[in-house]
């Protein structure tokens, strides 16, 4: 399939002939594209097209699995992330991700967002004390939850939970964050505190958000590639896509004729 | 059928009710002009506030549409266009209004102008507003050329009707009825460029492309 890189910027992400199998089921064809440096790119498409299988391939989350095959190669900046001899642990420092349900774990929430540093073997307390405020900070939580570091993470609400999970992504320093319907779950300001918080990210990281709410996409993004049936039908700036888009595919589904 | 497509419907009827009111006020304004009728110039200064109620309708409407459909792509650009073409179509029943007033300052028992120039312009400005407007609705590239083309034409009946009168005015010292002649040649000439605007923006409908400021040789 043709490869589509018009975008105005620093590359950060290469996709090159990209094929994804479950099985013998080949779920992604042949992609082939680029992401830009410190933006919001998101993937739109019906249920089914593979946005999440898509999302999941930057950091290898399918090797969890047996019998999930990867053709093809992704580079982040000059590194194929599909090697063999690439470290999924380092892999998935660098490029984070946030599920649609908050992922708490049942432990305190300083040590929730301690976990991914201590995994990575920093011991220091300071060391620590200070990654975790600015963790905190960056996620837009450390106001709320600052006299409360040592309670139980899972007694804060959804919206924060989720904002938990970001500081913990970011807090072993990602280059891209990966985020899967993750407001889905959340209502409305939950829902804009975690927008305005992936736009204020974007200035350090390259984002790639999974949504089915289109609005959610217009709002934050400034690329959007649709997806249907594992294939790109189109991939431009989310201002074209949602005003002008070419593809009478693209055009119905954003029009809500088909999803 | 999406809730949207309903509520396109309704902005197509909106819109077309007020096309159907503003075109009313414009032939009725030059009718009034070429019978003499001020009882018909009256009506037109009348059915103002019908057009200006139309019109406050129809953005209470496009604004709840954005508000709670949320329309994108050829839905978005139908619903910006209907905004701006309620605008367009406001201005032309604003001229008609303007040309039955200037009608109530004629002195009409020294009228001894011929309208036939005005006539023609008339004829020529409501072929471009239906076509324009069928080209909104019908997103029919071809027409909505064809409606930018013609703008010309009434361009050219303007100036022609501005050197008459002038002449006239040196001539039979009559700027009393030349002055009304001149501001309401103006004002078909206006109505014209309104059609033309509608005309691009059906172009930007059917294309997705902005036309407004494009020269006609580059169409």
């Amino acid at each position: 399939m043709k490869y589509i890189c018009n975008i105005d910027g620093k590359q950060k992400i290469d996709v090159r002939n990209l094929n994804f199998y479950y099985s013998n089921k080949l779920a992604l064809k042949d992609l082939n594209f680029c992401v830009k440096e410190n933006t919001i790119l998101a993937l739109i498409g019906p249920s089914g097209s593979g946005k999440t299988t898509l999302a999941r391939c930057f950091n290898r989350m399918h090797d969890l699995y047996d019998n999930n095959r990867y053709e093809g190669a992704i580079y982040i900046d000059k590194t194929n992330i599909l090697e063999s001899k690439i470290d999924l642990i380092q892999l998935r420092d660098t490029v984070g991700m946030v599920f649609q349900k908050p992922t708490a774990f049942p432990m305190s929430i300083f040590e929730n967002v301690a976990f991914g540093l201590k995994l990575k073997g920093i011991k220091n307390k300071n060391e620590l004390k200070d990654r975790v405020e600015k963790a905190l900070k960056d996620a837009a939580l450390w106001d709320e939850v600052k006299d409360r570091l040592d309670k139980l993470a899972t007694h804060l609400s959804g919206g924060q939970q989720q904002r938990l999970c970001i500081a913990r992504a970011i807090a072993v320093d990602p280059e891209v964050l990966v985020f899967d319907e993750s407001t889905a779950s959340l209502d409305p300001i939950s829902t804009s505190k975690i927008e305005d918080l992936m736009v204020e990210l974007s200035k350090k990281l390259t984002i790639i958000a999974v949504t089915h709410n289109l609005q959610q996409a217009a709002r934050v993004s400034e690329y959007t590639l649709f997806l249907m049936d594992g294939e790109i039908i189109e991939y431009d700036k989310t201002n074209i896509m949602f005003t002008n888009p070419k593809d009478k595919k693209t055009q119905d589904y954003i029009m809500g004729r088909f999803g | 059928m999406r809730l949207l497509d309903e509520d396109l419907k309704q902005l197509r009827v909106k819109i077309s009710n007020m096309a159907q009111a503003a075109t009313h006020m414009f032939v009725y304004s030059i009718d009034a002009l070429i019978n003499k009728d001020l009882e018909l110039a009256k009506k037109v200064r009348d059915l103002d506030d019908e057009v200006d109620a139309l019109d406050n309708d129809i953005d209470e409407f496009c604004a709840n549409l954005i508000a709670l459909r949320w329309p994108l792509a050829e839905d978005l650009r139908i619903v910006l266009s209907a905004l701006k073409i309620n605008t367009f179509l406001e201005r032309i029943a604003d001229n008609a209004t303007n040309i039955a007033e200037w009608i109530e300052k004629i002195d009409f028992v020294d009228f001894r102008i011929d309208t036939s120039e005005i006539s023609n312009m008339r004829d020529k400005t409501v072929i471009m507003l239906e076509t324009s407007l069928n080209s909104f609705f019908s997103k029919d590239y071809s027409s909505a050329i064809s409606v930018i083309k013609s703008d010309d034409y009434v361009d050219k009946c303007e100036l022609s009707i501005i050197k008459e009168m002038a002449q006239i005015t040196n001539e039979q010292n009559a700027s009393t009825l030349t002055i009304p002649m001149i501001f309401i040649a103006r004002a078909i000439e206006r109505i014209a460029d309104e059609a033309t605007n509608i005309a691009e923006l059906s172009l930007y409908i059917a294309t997705g492309e902005i036309y407004k400021h494009k020269r006609i040789k580059d169409l």
